[in-house]
């Protein structure tokens, strides 16, 4: 399992208890630390999440032998200025802000069952779920069409 | 007393005082340092074999952190007092970690409010540790 791989997997385990959270996603490569930010301030302090905080950190020990995973929330002294995988469930839409990050998740975010399509932006990339759609589509980067479709 | 764990109580006290004085980021680096030196004084002395592990890995494999990798064990031997209170003391001292590189290195300004909180996140850490381990 790779880092992309063990990201989506994490959200996926405070997404089935909690599946109004605003998850967040950064790498800090200065501190070797994997950042997963929660929102509301609730999510964390909720009972139910001290068992998913473990067997994510558990996980990611198991998995990798260097670095670690540090929970925020809006009290954290690090906030995090340009998070590369987002899940919001306001918008329905996960955000991948650098390709390398959805080409690797990109099988992976076949699991949230949903078509996954995003819109080629100057700044960042919008993955947009829709659980309708079942075939995977990908239109051509050199097509003059700025728009990726990809159905899981 | 021992040395590390006197050290640990004066970087404590230096936190306070630096804050009054309104020296933060200084007031940030103490206020860590407080924190690492009494988990690394638990470890030297009630975990021995964790902590000569440690070294020996990083000596070995020459990867991962002294501070990293004390944190973790350190919680390894914390949580089985108290899960909760375990999660919340990592995810402190690693939120605590980051924050005292990008405060001691990066061009970026600490403010008071920035200060107070790692008081309040040291405070807590050593309340904790206290509480669990009596220490």
């Amino acid at each position: 399992m790779n880092i992309q791989q063990f990201v989506i997997e994490s959200f996926e385990k405070i997404k089935n208890l909690f599946p109004h959270a605003l998850i967040e996603y950064q790498y800090d490569e200065d501190v070797d630390t994997h950042y997963i930010k929660l929102s509301p301030l609730g999510i964390y302090e909720d009972d139910s999440f001290v068992d998913i905080g473990w067997a994510i950190k558990d996980t990611y020990n198991e998995i990798f032998d260097s670095g670690d995973v540090c929970f925020l929330t809006d009290k954290s002294l690090i906030q995090l200025t340009a998070p590369t995988i987002i899940s919001d469930p306001e918008t329905n839409i996960a955000s991948v802000n650098d390709i390398e990050t959805i080409i690797e998740a990109g099988e992976l975010l076949r699991r949230f069952d949903t078509l996954v399509e995003f819109d080629w932006k100057e700044s960042e990339t919008v993955i947009v779920l829709d659980s309708f759609q079942s075939n995977l589509e990908v239109s051509d980067i050199n097509s003059g069409n700025d728009k990726y479709a990809m159905a899981a | 007393m021992s040395f590390l764990l006197k050290k640990s109580d004066q970087n404590r006290h230096a936190t306070d005082f630096l804050i009054d004085k309104m020296l933060y980021a200084p007031a940030i680096h103490c206020g860590y340092y407080s924190c690492f030196q009494k988990i690394v004084y638990i470890l030297i002395d009630y975990y021995p074999d964790d902590y000569d592990f440690i070294q020996q890995q990083i000596k070995e494999r020459r990867k991962g952190s002294l501070h990293g990798s004390c944190i973790k064990a350190f919680i390894g031997r914390f949580r089985p007092f108290d899960r909760r209170d375990a999660l919340d003391l990592d995810t402190m001292l690693n939120d605590l970690k980051g924050f005292r590189i990008n405060s001691d290195y990066n061009d970026d300004e600490v403010k008071p409010a920035d200060a107070n909180k790692v008081k309040e996140i040291v405070d807590k850490t050593h309340f904790l540790i206290k509480r669990h381990m009596k220490v």
